[in-house]
């Protein structure tokens, strides 16, 4: 009776049926595989920050505020160390300000983390008391990679970690009117010269020196394109993908004191695809130990005037380079495509706290 | 118009024939056998071991030249879903003088014993597949499943009321706080187990949906809600999404069994699942209303069907009115929970600066991708509308809940959320046991 019921017509139906599971079930482990991992972590080091702010002040500490601004970093801190976490830039938090410029941010993300965050410190009252010393607030160091501005509002309390210091309201709006200059005009240099002693690290004259390490890179004295100084340096470059092409300058510098490394740039790249410009501090003439830090911030390339100063404590290390000796300072850049980077360099300086 | 229905019965009339339906059947096997040995060769090799060699070979460029097709996937499947909803409409209306029952399809003796094994199966394979990336990872899974530990911690602290007076999903967030309450597991580890456990809740769910109209394609839902990328998707980091899923499916699945023998219990029931849909995700709670809804006055003694259907809406309804008065008298900061949550949903937030805009609504394309990983799901889902036109009341909820979750997926605000729930492994089940049924 059974076997009169079933046909070839209907093995073949049912084995289709079976494949489609199979093939579907094969699909989705291939699914899960690629796509469920965790969100994007944060450094190694940025992560090791949060579990120290876990482990030293507990879990959902009401009286620590924690700061962040990039929206990966604020879920890792929402998870790791729940309570009352800040996104957004620490000195528009300190005035008690609405930071417009998150707010109106053209990333959903950003406005939406921004939002979120404030929301939360408003239900708890925090923002009306946030200067009565009730919060601690603290920022992982690797995590929100403060400028030289907001480095004014902080104190370093070990393990890579900030603390906003105490301040009356009048400095805070002083800061945070320096900082809104500084994002406007994209000169650091000269927005934070009030809180700062300025060196410079080389006169006109040296800048001659300037040489590159490949034929395909021209090197030139040029005229200054900001009033600080009188000359400047100008590089053009063409390079091949994952290449690096450098221009150097040798001397002798202690920077063992200093706290800030600038320079004014401009320049642009003919690039769609990524790219950055290295800056490396060395201490051996072969290169073997050297500071160096990545600057990716794609707006140095838009062809206009950046100040730019660069905290010597976010500089990254290789080998084992000395601060007190530094023997030359190299600009570089590297593109994952062929790209070709036309530069200019003027009023190289170091700075301490004033 | 007129000349598809001409050539889609052409067609019926050739499947229609012994010989073309297995020359058909066989070329089907066929391409599902290189496809079953080619993501098995690539899963083998992005597990780190590589199958190589001349013959092996084949599969693996056979599923390569197969996935060229991936990208055009999700406009391909809108097009197909959307066609196969407007034809199986237009065709029904043109077959109007067939006499079909206004209730559930309850055409074979059902095989339980069968049909359990296969729900047993299906939900085996749901939890291996949502477990199996838990396994290899020791960092929690998708970005808001950290939003959502964070949430378990905060209630940890302030107590479960902070649920109610904070967010929009307070039913949810309750439930999931209980069950790691009563898990004793930490809020990290709890979140390993959770999604498993929603995936076996959402297998059996549509499982039970289907059963109460179809009872012989029940089992093959949950194989394919069991296998599906929008469970896969779904299981990342969705849980309100996930549990409201489940509740949609019971809501709908004790309906249908209501209007096959209307009981009292069952009335309070519904009324109770409503309640528990508005306060779990209210967006879920909505869709079950217009579905319903808009599925009655469809049907015959629509007066009396949904004069029966606001009486089992109306608690929820009344429990809706009660918390907007109260987030009318509370604004936030001091309240922020269900009542005051509407305009999420329109882009706009409440800060201290006051009402801001912080997303607005596109028409966007984007969130179709869910439909992109398996080609399989939308076919057998055009096959199940092939051949379920809306003439009863149950396909007719699937051709409502599938149109409307179609037309939101196209909107960035709801997009993702939407595309989800389109009800692609029901229609699959029915496309699935129509296949199966070929004699």
């Amino acid at each position: 009776m059974i076997a009169s019921r079933i046909t070839t017509t209907h093995l073949l139906a049912l084995g289709v049926a079976i494949m489609v599971i199979i093939v579907s079930a094969e699909f989705s482990a291939e699914f899960q595989v690629n796509f469920a991992v965790p969100h994007p972590q944060p450094s190694q080091s940025g992560f090791s920050e949060l579990i120290w702010i876990r482990d030293h002040f507990g879990y959902d500490n009401q009286h620590i505020i924690i700061v962040v601004r990039d929206p990966s970093s604020y879920l890792w801190a929402l998870a790791y160390d729940g309570g009352l976490v800040y996104f957004g830039n620490v000195l528009y938090l300190l005035a008690n300000q609405t930071d417009y410029s998150l707010l109106n941010s053209p990333d959903p993300q950003i406005r939406s983390d921004y939002i979120g965050s404030w929301q939360r410190l408003w239900v708890y009252g925090v923002l009306q008391r946030i200067n009565s010393g009730t919060y601690r607030i603290i920022l992982p160091s690797d995590l929100y990679k403060p400028d030289v501005l907001e480095m004014q509002s902080l104190i370093a309390v070990g393990e890579g970690l900030l603390q906003t210091r105490t301040m009356d309201s009048v400095n805070i709006s002083r800061l945070l009117e320096a900082w809104n200059l500084a994002k406007t005009t994209h000169d650091f240099i000269g927005a934070s010269s009030p809180y700062l002693k300025i060196y410079p690290l080389a006169d006109c004259g040296a800048y001659s020196s300037w040489a590159s390490t490949n034929a395909a890179t021209s090197v030139r004295l040029a005229q200054n394109f900001t009033n600080v100084s009188t000359c400047s340096v100008h590089i053009a470059t063409r390079e091949p993908k994952g290449a690096t092409t450098y221009v150097t300058l040798n001397g002798t510098w202690d920077l063992a004191s200093i706290a800030y490394f600038g320079f004014y740039f401009k320049g642009k790249a003919n690039s769609t695809s990524f790219h950055l410009l290295n800056v490396l501090l060395s201490s051996a003439a072969d290169y073997s130990s050297y500071y160096y830090y990545e600057a990716m911030d794609e707006s140095l390339w838009s062809g206009s005037v950046n100040g730019v100063v660069l905290d010597l404590s976010q500089f990254q290390t290789k080998g084992f380079p000395d601060l007190s000796s530094i023997s030359s300072i190299r600009f570089g850049t590297y593109s994952i495509d062929n790209t070709s980077f036309d530069y200019s360099l003027q009023y190289l300086m170091t700075a301490t706290e004033s | 118009m007129g000349r598809a229905l001409i050539r889609s019965s052409q067609i019926s009339r050739a499947l229609r024939s012994v010989y073309t339906r297995r020359l058909l059947l066989i070329v089907v096997v066929a391409a599902l056998g290189l496809e079953i040995v080619g993501l098995a060769e690539g899963f083998a090799a992005s597990l780190g071991y590589p199958v190589s060699g001349a013959y092996p070979n084949i599969p693996s460029q056979f599923v390569a030249i197969a996935s060229v097709a991936f990208p055009i996937l999700p406009y391909v499947s809108l097009v197909m879903l959307a066609g196969a909803l407007i034809f199986g409409v237009i065709d029904s209306a043109r077959s109007k003088s067939e006499t079909v029952p206004d209730s559930a399809q309850r055409e074979e003796t059902p095989t339980k014993f069968r049909e359990y094994v296969l729900l047993a199966i299906a939900v085996s394979i749901a939890a291996f597949l949502v477990w199996l990336p838990r396994s290899l990872q020791s960092l929690p899974i998708g970005g808001d499943t950290l939003f959502y530990i964070s949430v378990i911690d905060t209630m940890n602290r302030e107590g479960p009321l902070w649920a109610v007076i904070y967010t929009d999903k307070p039913f949810f967030y309750l439930t999931v706080y209980g069950m790691q309450q009563l898990s004793q597991l930490s809020t990290l580890d709890f979140f390993d187990v959770l999604p498993v456990i929603l995936a076996i809740g959402t297998t059996i769910s549509a499982w039970f949906f289907v059963d109460s109209f179809y009872k012989t394609a029940a089992g093959y839902t949950a194989l394919l809600t069991a296998t599906s990328t929008s469970l896969m998707r779904t299981s990342i980091d969705l849980y309100a999404s996930f549990f409201a899923t489940i509740l949609l499916f019971l809501t709908l699945g004790i309906y249908l069994r209501y209007r096959d023998r209307a009981r009292v219990r069952l009335i309070l029931l519904l009324q109770l699942m409503l309640v528990l849909s508005l306060v779990s995700y209210w967006f879920v709670w909505g869709l079950l209303l217009v579905v319903l809804g808009v599925a009655e006055a469809m049907s015959r003694d629509r007066t009396k069907r949904i004069r029966s259907f606001l009486m089992i809406a109306l608690p929820s309804i009344g429990v809706l009115g009660l918390f907007v008065a109260f987030a009318l008298t509370h604004p936030p900061p001091s309240y922020w929970g269900l009542g005051s949550s509407f305009a999420l949903y329109l882009g706009k937030a409440v800060t201290p600066s006051g009402t801001v805009t912080y997303s607005s609504a596109t028409v966007d394309l984007a969130d179709l991708g869910s439909l992109q990983y398996n080609p399989v799901l939308p076919i057998l889902a055009v096959v199940g509308l092939y051949f379920h036109r809306p003439k009863n009341f149950p396909v007719m909820t699937l051709y409502i809940w599938s149109s409307v979750m179609l037309a939101f997926s196209l909107i960035s605000t709801t997009g993702l959320h939407a595309a989800l729930l389109i009800p692609l492994p029901v229609l699959g089940g029915l496309g699935l046991r129509r296949i199966v049924e070929m004699r």
